[in-house]
């Protein structure tokens, strides 16, 4: 084998110089125009029962282009899975909370808005009543039938 | 929604402009002076991928309001690199050392090195960890970059 320009050498990374200047280009720095901003509604609780969710008025807010929930979301999405891996009791997966949520910051809800700002005053304008339930913090919790 | 008349120095230039009262100052860099190399990270003040100096101090542009930099100098990581494209003593240290991979928290480590150097020109590396420790990177891991700082205040390089 002989030395080549990758080998038995250190190689500079090409791509340093600009990341160290602050000149890289990440997706936040693209401009796009028109571009809306995304905020969540999330849940505040480990796990818990969606007793009620009423968007009306964050739809209705300034700059608000739209609001999104399980109901809305969930009947357009497949369930994800991971391949390869052989069928297995894992719960179904949601794109949005339905019903239930499962972990602090399991998402809710989607305000698409002029910009983050916007997003999130209406965010906040989301009336939401989650009944706080057990967490099921383990194997051994998530194997009894009541889990 | 609020708004008020901001005048500020950025990276040396005269700024005069108005903005919402509630706006950050990261966002105002960001979107309204196009500066995207102060980057969000977590945006409530855990990362320190935003970090910009302001009258010199390493502050976090997304804990503050843009208006409460009125009047103040504020330095970017723009301001502290090379117009032609060289890098500067910091930087080349952080090259040198593999203090960074993907790059999205190196603006903010970079700016943070900054104003440590400046105060600190020998520092031990007891000193060094305790300086970074308010800036995550969850790539390169801390070595790389406790070394290139280590190495920029060995090259004698506050600025």
């Amino acid at each position: 084998m002989t030395a080549g320009r990758f080998m038995g050498q250190a190689v500079a990374r090409s791509e340093d110089p600009r990341l160290l200047a602050g000149r890289g280009r990440y997706i936040a720095d693209v401009v796009v125009p028109s571009t809306s901003d995304a905020a969540f509604l999330r849940s505040e609780v480990a796990r818990g029962r969606i007793v009620s969710l009423d968007v009306e008025a964050a739809r209705s807010a300034p700059g608000v282009r739209a609001v999104y929930t399980a109901a809305d979301l969930n009947p357009l999405v497949h369930e994800t899975a991971v391949a390869g891996l052989p069928e297995g009791p894992f719960p179904p997966k949601y794109c949005l909370a339905e019903n239930d949520v499962r972990f602090v910051g399991d998402p809710i809800a989607i305000v698409i808005a002029e910009n983050r700002y916007l997003a999130e005053d209406a965010v906040e304008l989301i009336d939401i009543d989650i009944e706080p339930q057990e967490p099921v913090l383990d194997v051994d919790a998530a194997r009894m039938a009541m889990a | 929604m609020r708004e008020v008349a901001l005048r500020l120095m950025v990276n040396g230039e005269r700024i005069a402009r108005t903005v919402e009262a509630r706006r950050t100052l990261a966002d105002f860099l960001r979107d309204d002076l196009s500066l995207t190399g102060t980057h969000l990270g977590c945006e409530h003040g855990v990362c320190g991928a935003c970090t910009v100096l302001l009258n010199g101090d390493a502050v976090r542009s997304c804990l503050m309001f843009a208006a409460q930099a009125d009047g103040a100098e504020v330095t970017t990581i723009e301001g502290l690199s090379e117009p032609a494209g060289g890098l500067t003593p910091i930087q080349a240290a952080f090259q040198a050392e593999h203090g960074l991979q993907c790059g999205y928290c190196t603006p903010g480590f970079v700016v943070s090195a900054h104003a440590f150097l400046a105060e600190h020109p020998n520092p031990s590396d007891e000193e060094i960890r305790e300086a970074m420790s308010g800036n995550l990177c969850r790539c390169t891991g801390y070595q790389g970059i406790i070394a290139a700082v280590k190495r920029a205040a060995n090259n004698g390089s506050s600025s």
